[in-house]
C-alpha cells in the first residue's frame, strides 16, 4: 500500500498549483510544508514555498532568513526542480504592504513613524500575520511556479481568516474607519477639541479610560492607514477566490493526542464548511513502525522479563493511545468527507529538525507514511 | 514531608509556558490537582480558541465562564472581549461606561485592533483573581499559558504600555499588574520542555531573554517525559527478536536525554552566574499516554514520581 499512496502524494504535487497546509501548533506544519516542497523540487517542478511565523530553526535549516522576500533555496542534495522560499516575518511583510498601497513614499514614512503602526506592525500577533496572503497573491500573478505551497500560521481560526480576513472586514463593516477618521478630519479643522463633540460618548467614553494622547495616535493611524486597510480587503478577496480553486488542495496536518486530534476535528468542519477542497489528513509523531510491531509483540507476550518491563510498558501505552487517536480522527475525517480522504500515518523523527539532512529525512517518512486503515 | 512542588505552589499566580505541544496544559493541569490535593483553592485559567483543560476533565467546553469542575478546582478560558469587559468593569470599576459605550459592535472592533490589549487585559485578570476577587478567594492562580514566544510579549507588554503614551487608570492598573509580576513571593514562572537537544537550546535561550527583558520570575524548568533507566547490562540477544526495535529505542533516548540533561545543566550554571538566580530542574517520568479525562490517582501517581535533578 505504500506504494499507492507515493502515487497519491506524486498526482497531488503534480496536480495542484497551491497546497495548504493547516494544523494547530506543535504538530509539524511547517515542516511538512517544507517537505512538499522539497518532493516537489525532486519531481521537477519549480515550487514556491511561503511559510508564516517558521521557527527559526526551520529558516536555518533552509537556510533562508526570515523576512519578506522569496529566496531560491540552495539545497545540498541535487533535484531537477527547484524551489524558492519565503519565511515570512511578519513585520517585514506589512512594511511591503503599507510601500505597496500608501498612496505615496511620504504617506507611507508617516505610517512607519506613527508609533501604534511601530508596535502593531511587530508586537502584536494575530490576524494581521495573514497579511502575507498578499504575497501569495503576487506569487500567483507572476506564473512563475508550477506549485505553491503555503504554510498557514498554527491557529485553528486560520481557515475562518482564509475565507474572510476578517479583522479588517469587521473593521470596515462596523463603520469603525468612518466614526474614528470623520471627527479626526473635523478636528484637524476645528482644532482637537472638536473630536470629543464629533466622537460623542463614545470617543469622550473610551478616553477616559486611555487618555487623550493614544485616541490622537490611533486616530492619525487609522487616517494613514485607510488606504493600506483598503487594498489588504481586495488582495483577501482575491486569495480567497483562489483558494477555492479545484487546482487548490488543502493538507491537514495533526498528530496523535487528544488535543490535535480535537483542534483537527475543528478544522475539518471549517474545511467543510467553506467547502475548501481537502486532500488528505496528515498525523504525524506515530512511533516508528518497527517500534509499533514491538510493542504488539509486547503485548502478546507473557511478560515476564520485569527488568525491561517499565520501558515496554511506556511504549505499549503511547502505542495504543495513538492508535484511538488515529481512529478518532479518521472517523471524523470520513463522516465529512467520505472514504475519498486518506489518513496518512507518519513516523516521529528523532530529533527535531535542524537541517536540510533532516528534512529529507522527514520527505522519506512522508514517502513510507502508512494509509490508516481502521 | 516537605514536597518537592510546596514552594511553587505557595505562590498567588504561577504561570506555565514551554514550546508547543510540550505537555504545558498537562503540567498546569497536574499542578492544580496537586495543589488542590494540599488544600487550596486553586483557579485554573488558559486564553486559548478551543479549551484545552475543560476535556482532560471530562467536561465540555466552558469558555469564558469560571467553573467548579473538581472540588476546589475553578476552571475558565479567557477570550479577550469578555476579558476587556470585565477588565473595564470589575477591575477599573466603570460598569455604567461599559454598557453605554464598549458594547456597541464598533466599538468592540475598536478594541481588537488596540494593540496589546488582549495582553494587558488577561494580564489584569490574572491579578484580578489573584488579588482582587474577593468573591471566589482563590489561594492559587495557574495560568496554561502561551507557548514562549507569544508568552515572552505577555510578560513583555506592561512596560510597553507604560512606555505607550497612554494615560489615566490604564496606566495605574498596568503598575499594579507589573509590580505583582515582578514579585517573586507571588508570582512565577515554570517553563516545561523536554530532555532533547534542540528543545533544550531553546528553552535555555527563551530563560536568558525571559530574564533580561521583563519583569517576570522564572522558578524553574519542568522537564516532562523522561524515559524509565536502562537496566544495567542490558544484553538484547537475552530476549525475542521482535522485541529488539523496543531496546534499541530505549537505550538511544536514555543516552540522548542523558546529554541534553547535562547541555541544560551547563546552560543553567551559565544563567546562574549571569544572572545570580538558581533555576532547579525538576523531571517527570514519560508515562506514555493520559486519556480523558485524566484520573486523579494517575496524575498525583505521576507528579509524586518526579525528581529534582
Amino acid at each position: 500500500m505504500t506504494t499507492v499512496d507515493q502515487e497519491g502524494l506524486e498526482s497531488w504535487l503534480r496536480k495542484s498549483r497551491i497546497l495548504v497546509t493547516v494544523g494547530s501548533g506543535g504538530v509539524g506544519k511547517t515542516t511538512t510544508s517544507i517537505a512538499l516542497a522539497l518532493l516537489g523540487a525532486k519531481l521537477g517542478l519549480r515550487v514556491g514555498l511561503l511559510s508564516i511565523d517558521p521557527a527559526k530553526r526551520l529558516a536555518d535549516a533552509l537556510g533562508i532568513p526570515l523576512g519578506s522576500e522569496l529566496s531560491p533555496v540552495r539545497l545540498q542534495r541535487q533535484v531537477p526542480g527547484h524551489v524558492e522560499a519565503a519565511m515570512l516575518d511578519q513585520k517585514a511583510v506589512f512594511d511591503d504592504m503599507v510601500r505597496r498601497f500608501a498612496p505615496s513614499t511620504k504617506a507611507a514614512d508617516r505610517i512607519f513613524n506613527n508609533s501604534i503602526y511601530k508596535e502593531v506592525s511587530t508586537n502584536l500577533g494575530g490576524p494581521l500575520e495573514y497579511m502575507a496572503l498578499a504575497k501569495l497573491e503576487t506569487m500567483l500573478s507572476q506564473g512563475r511556479y508550477d506549485l505553491i505551497v503555503l504554510d498557514t500560521p498554527p491557529d485553528t481560526h486560520a481557515l475562518d481568516f482564509l475565507a474572510r480576513p476578517n479583522i479588517l472586514h469587521g473593521f470596515i463593516e462596523n463603520g469603525v474607519m468612518s466614526w474614528m477618521i470623520k471627527p479626526f478630519h473635523l478636528a484637524q479643522k476645528l482644532g482637537a477639541g472638536a473630536i470629543f463633540k464629533a466622537g460623542g460618548k463614545v470617543m469622550a467614553g473610551i478616553s477616559s479610560i486611555t487618555g487623550m494622547k493614544m485616541l490622537k495616535l490611533l486616530a492619525e493611524f487609522l487616517v494613514l492607514m485607510e488606504e493600506v486597510i483598503v487594498g489588504f480587503n481586495r488582495v483577501g478577496r482575491e486569495v480567497s477566490v483562489a483558494l477555492k480553486r479545484n487546482s487548490t488542495g488543502f493538507v491537514l496536518v495533526s498528530a496523535p493526542t487528544d488535543n490535535a486530534v480535537r483542534s483537527a476535528a475543528y478544522l475539518l468542519q471549517e474545511l467543510k464548511t467553506n467547502q475548501y477542497p481537502l486532500l488528505t489528513v496528515i498525523m504525524n509523531r506515530n512511533l516508528p513502525f518497527a517500534l509499533q510491531e514491538a510493542a504488539e509483540a509486547w503485548n502478546q507476550s507473557d511478560r515476564h522479563w520485569t527488568e525491561i518491563r517499565p520501558g515496554f510498558e511506556v511504549i505499549s501505552r503511547r502505542h495504543r493511545y495513538a492508535a484511538t487517536q488515529a481512529g478518532k480522527l479518521a472517523a471524523q475525517a470520513q463522516q465529512l468527507f467520505g472514504k475519498s480522504v486518506p489518513l496518512l500515518l507518519l513516523e516521529e523523527q528523532r530529533q527535531m529538525i535542524h537541517s536540510e539532512e533532516s528534512l529529507w529525512q522527514f520527505t522519506d517518512a512522508l514517502l513510507k507514511a502508512r494509509q490508516y486503515q481502521g | 514531608m516537605q514536597d518537592l512542588f510546596s514552594e511553587l505552589l505557595n505562590k498567588r499566580l504561577v504561570m506555565v509556558t514551554g514550546k508547543g505541544g510540550i505537555g504545558k496544559t498537562l503540567t498546569s493541569f497536574a499542578l492544580a490537582q496537586k495543589a488542590s490535593a494540599m488544600g487550596k483553592r486553586v483557579c485554573l485559567v488558559e486564553s486559548s480558541a478551543h479549551d484545552q483543560l475543560a476535556p482532560l476533565f471530562g467536561s465540555e467546553p466552558i469558555g469564558h465562564n469560571l467553573r467548579e469542575l473538581r472540588p476546589g478546582i475553578y476552571v475558565i478560558n479567557l477570550n479577550p472581549q469578555d476579558n476587556f469587559r470585565d477588565f473595564v468593569i470589575k477591575h477599573l470599576g466603570f460598569a455604567t461606561l461599559f454598557q453605554k459605550v464598549f458594547t456597541r459592535p464598533m466599538v468592540r472592533s475598536f478594541i481588537q485592533m488596540m494593540p496589546g490589549i488582549a495582553e494587558l487585559t488577561l494580564l489584569g485578570r490574572l491579578y484580578y483573581f489573584s488579588e482582587l476577587d474577593v468573591e471566589d478567594r482563590f489561594d492559587l492562580v495557574i495560568l496554561d499559558g502561551f507557548a514562549s514566544g507569544h508568552f515572552h510579549s505577555l510578560m513583555k507588554t506592561p512596560d510597553a504600555v507604560m512606555h505607550s503614551g497612554m494615560m489615566g487608570p490604564v496606566i495605574e492598573e498596568t503598575k499594579r499588574v507589573r509590580d505583582f509580576i515582578a514579585d517573586p513571593q507571588k508570582t512565577a514562572v515554570v517553563l516545561v520542555a523536554v530532555a532533547e537537544d534542540l528543545v533544550v537550546s531553546e528553552a535555555l535561550d527563551f530563560v536568558g531573554k525571559l530574564q533580561a527583558e521583563t519583569p517576570a520570575q522564572l522558578a524553574g524548568v519542568m522537564l516532562n517525559r523522561s524515559f524509565p533507566p536502562l537496566p544495567g547490562n542490558l544484553n538484547p540477544e537475552a530476549y525475542p527478536a521482535n522485541l529488539v526495535p523496543g531496546l534499541e529505542y530505549w537505550r538511544e533516548r536514555a543516552a540522548s536525554e542523558q546529554a541534553a540533561i547535562t547541555r541544560l545543566q551547563d546552560g543553567l550554571a551559565e544563567f546562574r552566574s549571569k544572572f545570580n538566580k538558581d533555576l532547579p530542574v525538576y523531571q517527570f517520568p514519560e508515562f506514555g499516554a493520559f486519556s480523558e479525562p485524566v484520573p486523579k490517582d494517575e496524575l498525583l501517581a505521576w507528579m509524586q514520581a518526579a525528581v529534582r535533578v
